[in-house]
């Protein structure tokens, strides 16, 4: 019976202690039991292999121990679906833009060795991931052990309200206040982008404690294209306001501009340096490092821009498309 | 009916720690053994699932005997 003993003493494992000898005292006896049955109707004594037999037909230690123990989960059936959600923005829609739009062009730009900053950048990412992994676990375990009252005493008059259904496939023309707003956003950027330029500090440089920001001469010859494309949003929402019907006439103007922009944005891009900063009061390391940040800062700016005014032509675009052109459909009672 | 002794015990035990059942062990054939029989509690409970098991078992009778109408 030395098997039986070591079984035994596996399964003794992985059970509470409180109730390890009166679990193992039930369990060594029905074994027992059954080890007898098997040999009265075999008419001799098991050997080893029969009494391994016997054992591996009740299943595996683990197995057979984590039937005793209390049935929990870490995380249940109600809160999983949200921890489920919760993981799945952080670890594939934050983590993933985070670490490529700025932090992995800021470590590869500002280094010596950009294809080490590239793996640095990776690890870290999966180090994050990990982390976050982590953390979000050990929350949701927490909220499903110790439940907040919300969870448990709910009203359902307190449940939002259904939102109206849209039309299916048909573009909404602009609100009237998104109009406006276009409108105002147009005549601010097109003032401030003057007054960047031409009528204070920052065309001199921003001065501060012997710090001196200035633009490079290649944005003087950026100054009109851009101005224009500020301007750009003056007549667009004023049409958009008055005219909210023009749809497809708005989405046209508005890729065109997109269009534009782009061009502009990757012509800055190719060029650079964007900035200058000089310090009186600075060693020359320390000059060409903050130079060297302010420009990195400068191109995941431009990036980053360039990336919103693609999502913003490519929703045109999709608003072009389910836009039927006026006439297109034939009636049938028409046709005889 | 059969039922495996993986599942049985562990139940038993459940059972048990929910005050439904009362265990002791005794000698039989000069062997200890466990035995488990209702408390007070667990006789009630008993009857109360009786109840709601006649009562889901008669419907579920005139659900197919319903049916066999229908189909035959």
């Amino acid at each position: 019976m030395e098997l039986l003993n070591r079984y035994l003493h596996a399964v003794r494992f992985w059970l509470p202690k409180a109730q390890q000898e009166d679990i193992i005292a039930e369990l060594g006896e029905d074994l027992r039991s059954q080890i007898e049955d098997r040999e009265t109707q075999l008419g001799h004594p098991l050997d080893d292999d029969g009494i391994a037999a016997v054992l591996k037909q009740r299943g595996n230690p683990m197995v057979v121990a984590s039937r005793y123990l209390p049935r929990h989960s870490l995380i249940g059936p109600a809160l999983f679906p949200v921890y489920q959600f919760i993981l799945r923005l952080v670890i594939l829609w934050i983590l993933p833009p985070v670490f490529i739009l700025v932090v992995g062009p800021a470590a590869i730009l500002s280094s010596r060795h950009p294809s080490l900053a590239l793996i640095e950048t990776l690890w870290t990412m999966l180090m994050a991931a990990v982390f976050a992994f982590g953390v979000i676990t050990l929350i949701f375990a927490a909220l499903e052990r110790y439940p907040h009252e919300s969870t448990l005493r709910w009203d359902p008059r307190r449940l939002p309200r259904v939102p109206p259904a849209k039309p299916a496939n048909r573009p909404q023309p602009v609100p009237g206040y998104m109009a406006i707003v276009e409108v105002l956003a147009g005549i601010g950027a097109s003032l401030v982008w003057i007054e960047v330029m031409y009528w204070t500090r920052i065309a001199q440089g921003f001065d501060f404690d012997g710090v001196s920001i200035t633009l490079t001469p290649i944005w003087r010859g950026f100054f009109w294209p851009i101005l224009l494309v500020a301007l750009s949003g003056v007549p667009i929402g004023l049409m958009g306001w008055l005219r909210p019907w023009w749809m497809r006439a708005r989405s046209l103007a508005r890729l065109a501009v997109d269009g534009v922009s782009l061009i502009l944005t990757g012509a800055l891009v190719n060029m650079g340096p964007w900035v200058r900063v000089t310090a009186a009061n600075l060693p020359a390391t320390g000059v060409a490092d903050a130079n060297r940040w302010a420009n990195v800062g400068m191109s995941i700016g431009l990036g980053v821009a360039s990336i919103i005014i693609l999502v913003d032509a490519v929703q045109e675009v999709r608003r072009l498309v389910r836009q039927k052109p006026a006439g297109s459909s034939i009636p049938i009672a028409v046709r005889r | 009916m059969e039922i495996d002794e993986n599942t049985l015990y562990p139940l038993l035990r459940r059972l048990e720690s929910q005050g439904l059942l009362i265990s002791e062990w005794r000698e039989e054939d000069k062997r200890n053994k466990r035995f488990y029989r209702l408390s007070g509690e667990g006789d009630r409970i008993l009857h109360q699932l009786l109840e709601e098991w006649r009562s889901i078992n008669s419907s579920l009778t005139r659900i197919v005997e319903g049916e066999a109408v229908v189909s035959g």
